[in-house]
C-alpha cells in the first residue's frame, strides 16, 4: 500500500513534467468551454421564446439541466474518449520502450501495485480535468434554474466513463511499447464497445440484449440523464476491474513472451 | 549469499544459459566475465528477478527466486546493462522515489540520499533533470539508486560501459568501496576491470561457465605454462632452425627491429634455472642474446586460453 502511494506520487510528477497533459487539458477545456457557451446561448434564447409563448412552458421541459448539461455531458463524454487514450498511451508503453520498466520491476513493488498506481495517478488527472468543468453549473445558475442533484449523477457518469476508457488505455499500453499503437488500440476497443448496439437490427434479440449491456454508450446515457442506478455503477466497476486485471496479466506475461 | 544450481534459460530454440552453477559467499566481489552474447546479462536479469528461467534453482539470501521474488528484490541493488532513467524528473526526485519504494524510512530518507549522492559524486547535480546529465553522470545515478536502501547484494551489469577513462576510474572506486561490506556480482567483458575489482572470477562463454576461480588462482593456472620470452639479435630463420634443431619449441612473437635483426621469440621451456641457463648459453654461443624473461600472465591470457580465442579478439 505504501508503495502504491510512492508510485502514484512519482507518476503524477511525470504527468505534470510532460507538456502533453497541458496541451490535452487546454484542448479539452477549450472545446468544452465553447460547447458550454454555445448551449448556454441557445438556452438563453429558447428561454426568452418560452416566456413569450407561455404554452410551451406547460408542455416542454426547458430546464438548464436538460438543455445545457445533458447535451454538454454527452459532448464531454465524447471528448474524454478522444483525450484519455492520449493520456494513458505512455503509461506502460513508454516504460517498456525506453527501458525504465527494468528498474521498476526489480524494485520491491508488486506488479499489481504498479498497474493500479498508474491507474490511480491517471484518475487524479482525470478528476482535475472533470472537476475544473464544475464551474459551468455555477455560471449557468446566473442565467436560470439549475438543479444540482442530477448534475452529480452526470459528473459521476463522466467520471465512470473516463475511468472505463482509462482502464482500456492502460491495458492497450501494456500490450505494446509503441505509444501510437497503444492509443489506436484504445480508440479501437472503445469504438467497438460503444457502437456494438448498432448491430441490434441484424442479430437475434437475445444477443442484442447482451450487446446492449456490454455497450459503453448505453450505460453512459442513463447516468448523464441524472439517474444514479447501481447497475450502471456496477457495470463500470466490473468493466474497469476486468481491463486492469488484463493489463496486469499482460505485463506479467511479457516476461515470458519476449526479452523485456 | 547467491547460489545458482543447474540454471538453464532458453529463448525459443536458443539455449542461452546451459547448466550454470556457482555459489557466491557473503562479502565477496565476483566478476562475471565473458564476451558479448555469453549470457552474462541474461544471468543478471534472472538473479534480479526481472526475467524467469527455464530450469534449475536460484537462491538469493536464502530465498528461492521463483517463490520469493519480492523478498529478493528487497535485498538487491541492481544496475541494468542498458540503464534507462526517468528523464523528466530531477536526480533528487528520482532517488527519493527509489529510496521510498525500497522502504527507506521517511525520517532518514533525506540523509541517506545525501550520503549516497555524496559517495557517488552526484551531489552537485541533485537538482538537475536527468535528461540533462551526461552518460557518466547517468551511470552514477544508476549506481546510486542501486546502493539506496543499503541492500546486502549488488548486481552491476557492465557498470563502466560507455564511460570515459576518468568516469571509469570513479565508478570502479565506488565499487571497490563496497568490498567486504556487500556481496557484489559485477558483469563485465573488460578483463582488466575484473582483475582490478574482483576476488573471484567466473568466466562464461556460450552460456556455459568455462572457469570459476579466485582471481589469483586463475592467473596461477595459466602461469604453469612453460612460456619464456627471448629477444635475440640474429637472422630469424637461422635462429628458428637452430633452436628447433636443439629441441626447443620456438615461434616468433614479433619483430623488434628488422634492420638490426632483433626479434622476440616465445619458447616453451620449463621454469627451471638449469634448463634456462642451458638455453641462454646455447643462444649466446651463436647469436646476440639481448633479453630473456618469463612474461607476466594477465587475465587476457587466461580468457584467451579458456575460451579458445587464440586470435585475441574479444568481441
Amino acid at each position: 500500500m505504501k508503495n502504491l502511494i510512492h508510485i502514484i506520487k512519482f507518476e503524477l510528477r511525470i504527468y505534470f513534467a510532460s507538456p502533453i497533459i497541458y496541451i490535452l487539458a487546454t484542448v479539452f477545456f477549450g472545446i468544452c468551454g465553447y460547447m458550454f457557451w454555445d448551449l448556454l446561448a441557445n438556452f438563453s434564447e429558447y428561454s426568452l421564446q418560452a416566456v413569450n409563448l407561455e404554452r410551451m412552458v406547460q408542455n416542454e421541459n426547458i430546464s438548464a439541466n436538460s438543455l445545457i448539461f445533458i447535451p454538454l455531458f454527452s459532448y464531454m463524454g465524447f471528448f474524454l474518449l478522444l483525450v484519455i487514450p492520449l493520456m494513458t498511451m505512455r503509461l506502460l508503453a513508454e516504460e517498456k520502450k525506453i527501458g525504465t520498466i527494468e528498474l521498476l520491476l526489480t524494485y520491491p513493488s508488486r506488479n499489481s501495485e504498479i498497474v493500479f498506481a498508474k491507474f490511480l495517478a491517471s484518475l487524479v488527472v482525470l478528476m482535475i480535468m472533470i472537476g475544473a468543468t464544475s464551474l459551468y453549473p455555477v455560471v449557468a445558475r446566473v442565467y436560470g434554474v439549475v438543479r444540482f442533484a442530477p448534475l452529480i449523477a452526470g459528473y459521476l457518469g463522466l467520471l465512470l466513463q473516463g475511468v472505463a476508457i482509462m482502464s482500456i488505455g492502460i491495458f492497450a499500453s501494456s500490450l505494446t511499447e509503441n505509444q501510437i499503437v497503444s492509443a489506436i488500440v484504445t480508440y479501437g476497443i472503445v469504438v467497438i464497445l460503444s457502437s456494438i448496439t448498432w448491430t441490434a437490427d441484424f442479430i437475434p434479440e437475445n444477443i442484442s440484449r447482451v450487446f446492449g449491456y456490454i455497450s459503453l454508450s448505453s450505460h453512459f446515457s442513463v447516468l448523464i440523464s441524472g439517474v444514479i442506478d447501481t447497475r450502471e455503477i456496477m457495470y463500470y466497476v466490473l468493466f474497469t476491474i476486468f481491463f486492469l486485471w488484463s493489463a496486469l496479466k499482460s505485463l506479467e506475461s511479457e516476461k515470458w513472451r519476449k526479452r523485456l | 549469499m547467491i547460489e545458482v544450481t543447474n540454471l538453464c534459460k532458453t529463448y525459443g530454440n536458443q539455449e542461452v544459459l546451459k547448466n550454470i552453477s556457482f555459489d557466491i559467499e557473503r562479502g565477496e566481489i565476483v566478476g562475471l566475465l565473458g564476451p558479448n552474447g555469453a549470457g552474462k546479462t541474461t544471468l543478471m536479469k534472472i538473479i534480479s528477478c526481472f526475467i524467469p528461467y527455464t530450469s534449475g534453482t536460484v537462491t538469493v539470501h536464502g530465498f528461492n527466486i521463483s517463490r520469493d521474488p519480492f523478498e529478493i528484490r528487497k535485498r538487491i541493488g541492481y544496475l541494468p546493462e542498458k540503464l534507462q532513467l526517468y528523464r523528466d524528473v530531477t536526480v533528487a526526485r528520482f532517488l527519493e522515489f527509489a529510496a521510498r519504494i525500497k522502504d527507506v524510512p521517511k525520517s532518514s530518507c533525506k540523509n541517506h540520499i545525501e550520503e549516497i549522492m555524496y559517495a557517488c559524486g552526484i551531489r552537485h547535480v541533485a537538482d538537475k533533470h536527468i535528461r540533462k546529465l551526461s552518460k557518466g553522470y547517468c551511470q552514477r545515478v544508476g549506481i546510486a539508486q542501486a546502493l539506496l536502501g543499503d541492500p546486502p547484494i549488488l548486481l552491476l551489469d557492465e557498470p563502466t560501459v560507455g564511460l570515459d577513462p576518468r568516469q571509469i576510474v570513479d565508478v570502479r572506486e565506488i565499487v571497490k568501496k563496497q568490498s567486504g561490506r556487500k556481496t557484489v556480482l559485477i558483469s563485465t567483458h573488460i578483463l582488466h576491470e575484473a582483475s582490478m575489482l574482483c576476488d573471484t572470477v567466473i568466466i562464461i562463454a556460450g552460456g556455459r561457465i568455462i572457469k570459476k576461480s579466485a582471481h589469483d588462482n586463475v592467473l596461477d593456472s595459466i602461469s604453469e605454462k612453460p612460456l619464456l620470452r627471448i629477444r635475440i639479435q640474429g637472422p630469424k630463420v637461422e635462429v628458428l632452425e637452430g633452436l628447433s634443431a636443439a629441441g626447443y619449441k620456438v615461434e616468433v612473437e614479433r619483430p623488434l627491429s628488422d634492420r638490426e635483426m632483433i626479434y622476440e621469440y616465445n619458447a616453451e621451456v620449463k621454469d627451471e634455472p638449469e634448463l634456462q641457463g642451458r638455453l641462454a648459453y646455447y643462444i649466446s654461443d651463436r647469436w646476440n642474446l639481448i633479453e630473456m624473461f618469463r612474461p607476466a600472465v594477465t587475465l587476457e591470457d587466461v580468457f584467451m586460453d579458456v575460451t579458445g580465442e587464440k586470435d585475441g579478439a574479444v568481441s
